[in-house]
């Protein structure tokens, strides 16, 4: 009882991210409630539900870029309203849906954003800089493509050059808003392999909301499955035993195999 | 590593360019002076009394003004265009020349309704000014005042053109009733000129447009976060809420003061900054905003010297000359590329 207790306490000074009661939404309508996650550094976490859930606006309100209604978020046991934006920028990445306004840019000019929060005021780059620039390019396979505009770019390179200009702002945490959409299944496993590889060697934090929920008990260390009533919280493994993804759809559609953890379409 | 030096040779192309077309502005005139009598002028030396009089009272404050007016509208068409994610944006999209107008079209032809209680004529090149810039700065502060209540950018801009549509509105009512003098004069400062000016209001042009520069220069990381998007620029440590208001200020002294010195000149400041990216090839804000300073004031300047009519004495409005020049550039872009790159 005692040793419980102790890991206990050590796994919450691991915890880097923390949510308690997150009632997410607009202060006209509450989309999604007591939200508790505790996530560990280097985890890779998938959030889940069907569409309209809430799935997005909770990634947003771990942005920053929402209020939550209720509860609380903390980051490194600090609350996340707590820290400047430009403190922010240097804990927290993204990847969002939202297009962005101009694709006339290289992937190399894009990458090289990333390190906005750590440049001065002009927005010099140092030796360091162009360092982690570089090793990023390459970390992400767009050495060939790096000159290139981003207009010219598939959808599943242009998704992979977002990917490395959130890793170049070198944060703990990144979060990614349904980066697998739009691609294919090769592109889809590509991408989150990617992910799951940066967090495993780089320690890195990754958060991200997805409709392949298969793959993602697959890949992810944790998953949120927002479903409305409890959303819960953890490894593919418990909820998986819990019967959480049972009653995920509607029975009369899908059921979900707990053996082969794949979902079958009913006649 | 290829580029840079492409940017590199680019600025001193430019700068060169700048200097020549300056020169050639101030030699270019409906009095022929000679080359080495205008260099020798400049330069303090000799020259004739008249002629020396003529480049330093006219031409010299003509060529300035125009290097002011030029990187000015070209400065804030980059701003906006930046702001409002939208190539379409000008240095005006925000109302402040449709403000200036009807400051402008007020003094004009209110004061003709107005006339017995002025003794003094009011309707001096500086009565234009203040009106012209208590006119845009009006319009100006209601678009503050909105923004602040509206947080969708694309909503902001589209209540600045229904601002323009509203003061547009107006001044046409004021046409209507007015004579046909006042009406003439209304629409001889809405040709916009860059001739005229002192070298007092000379002066505060300038300090209005270097304030402008310095701002943008401050700017210049969230203006490149905000090429991504809003929430992207905001999880990079862009400070959104403030560096709209300084974007939008900016462009208000840029722009507003321009229009209050010489009228309301349009196309530089949408044309140029497309030039410049497709001429520097990024999207930069360090490499655009030298960029666009340099080639506004070329352009211009160009506008200027054909706006002279070869020896005659009356010059061309320099706002249908900055069209009849600029378009076709632009045309000539997007058929070359067959694409507008923003």
């Amino acid at each position: 009882m005692q040793l419980n207790k102790s890991i206990e306490k050590l796994k919450i000074e691991t915890d880097i991210l923390k949510t308690t009661l997150l009632n997410i939404g607009y202060t006209s309508k509450s989309i999604a409630s007591a939200i508790d996650m505790n996530v560990d550094k280097g985890d890779m976490v998938a959030i889940v539900g069907v569409n309209g859930i809430g799935k997005s606006t909770l990634l947003r309100t771990l942005a920053g870029f929402q209020k939550p209604i209720s509860g609380s978020i903390t980051i490194n046991s600090t609350a996340l309203t707590g820290y400047s934006s430009q403190k922010l920028a240097t804990i927290i990445s993204v990847v969002l849906t939202e297009p962005i306004a101009s694709k006339n840019m290289t992937v190399l000019e894009l990458v090289t954003l990333g390190r906005q929060p750590y440049t001065n005021w002009i927005g010099s780059l140092t030796t360091k800089d162009i360092m982690l620039i570089e090793n990023t390019i390459a970390l992400f396979d767009l050495m060939e493509l790096q000159h290139m505009k981003c207009f010219e770019l598939s959808d599943g390179q242009f998704q992979r050059a977002l990917i490395a200009r959130a890793f170049a702002q070198d944060t703990a945490i990144i979060l990614l808003d349904e980066p697998t959409t739009h691609l294919d299944l090769h592109h889809k496993v590509r991408i989150l392999k990617l992910l799951k590889n940066i967090s495993k060697k780089t320690d890195k934090t990754i958060i991200y909301t997805t409709h392949e929920i298969e793959m993602a008990l697959q890949l992810s260390d944790k998953l949120v499955v927002l479903n409305g009533t409890d959303n819960p919280y953890g490894t593919p493994d418990t909820l998986v035993q819990r019967g959480v993804f049972n009653k995920l759809f509607p029975s009369d559609v899908l059921t979900f195999d707990n053996n082969s953890r794949t979902f079958q379409i009913n006649d | 590593m290829k580029n840079s030096k492409k940017t590199g040779f680019l600025f001193i192309a430019l700068g060169i360019v700048l200097c020549v077309s300056a020169f050639l502005n101030i030699c270019y005139g409906a009095i022929n002076i000679p080359l080495s009598e205008t260099f020798t002028i400049l330069l303090g030396t000799a020259g004739s009394n008249t002629n020396a009089y003529i480049i330093w009272q006219y031409r010299l404050p003509k060529a300035l003004t125009s290097v002011l007016v030029g990187s000015g509208l070209s400065l804030s068409g980059l701003l906006m265009q930046t702001l409002f994610r939208n190539p379409l944006a000008g240095p005006f999209v925000l109302g402040i020349s449709s403000g200036a107008s009807l400051g402008v079209a007020v003094l004009i032809m209110g004061s003709a309704l107005l006339s017995s209680f002025f003794t003094f004529d009011i309707v001096t090149n500086l009565g234009l000014s203040i009106a012209a810039s208590l006119g845009s700065f009006l319009v100006l502060w209601c678009v503050v005042l909105v923004a602040s209540y509206v947080k969708d950018t694309m909503a902001l801009l589209i209540i600045g053109l229904m601002f323009g549509s509203i003061t547009g509105a107006v001044v046409g009512i004021l046409s209507y009733f007015t004579d046909s003098e006042k009406l003439r004069q209304f629409i001889f400062w809405s040709f916009g000129s860059v001739g005229h000016l002192t070298w007092h209001q000379l002066l505060l042009l300038a300090v209005c447009v270097l304030t402008g520069v310095a701002i943008s220069c401050y700017l210049i990381k969230s203006l490149n976060g905000y090429l991504l998007n809003e929430n992207y620029a905001k999880s990079m440590g862009v400070h959104l809420i403030r560096s709209r208001y300084l974007i939008i200020l900016t462009t208000g002294i840029l722009a507003g003061s321009i229009t209050a010195f010489a009228g309301p000149i349009a196309f530089v400041g949408l044309a140029v900054p497309h030039i410049c990216r497709q001429l520097f090839s990024t999207m930069d804000h360090k490499v655009l905003i030298p960029a666009v300073i340099l080639l506004g004031a070329i352009v211009l300047l160009v506008c200027d010297i054909a706006a002279q009519l070869p020896g005659a004495a009356s010059v061309l409005p320099i706002n249908a000359v900055t069209c009849i020049l600029g378009a076709p550039v632009v045309i000539w872009l997007l058929l070359k590329d067959r694409k507008l790159f923003f």
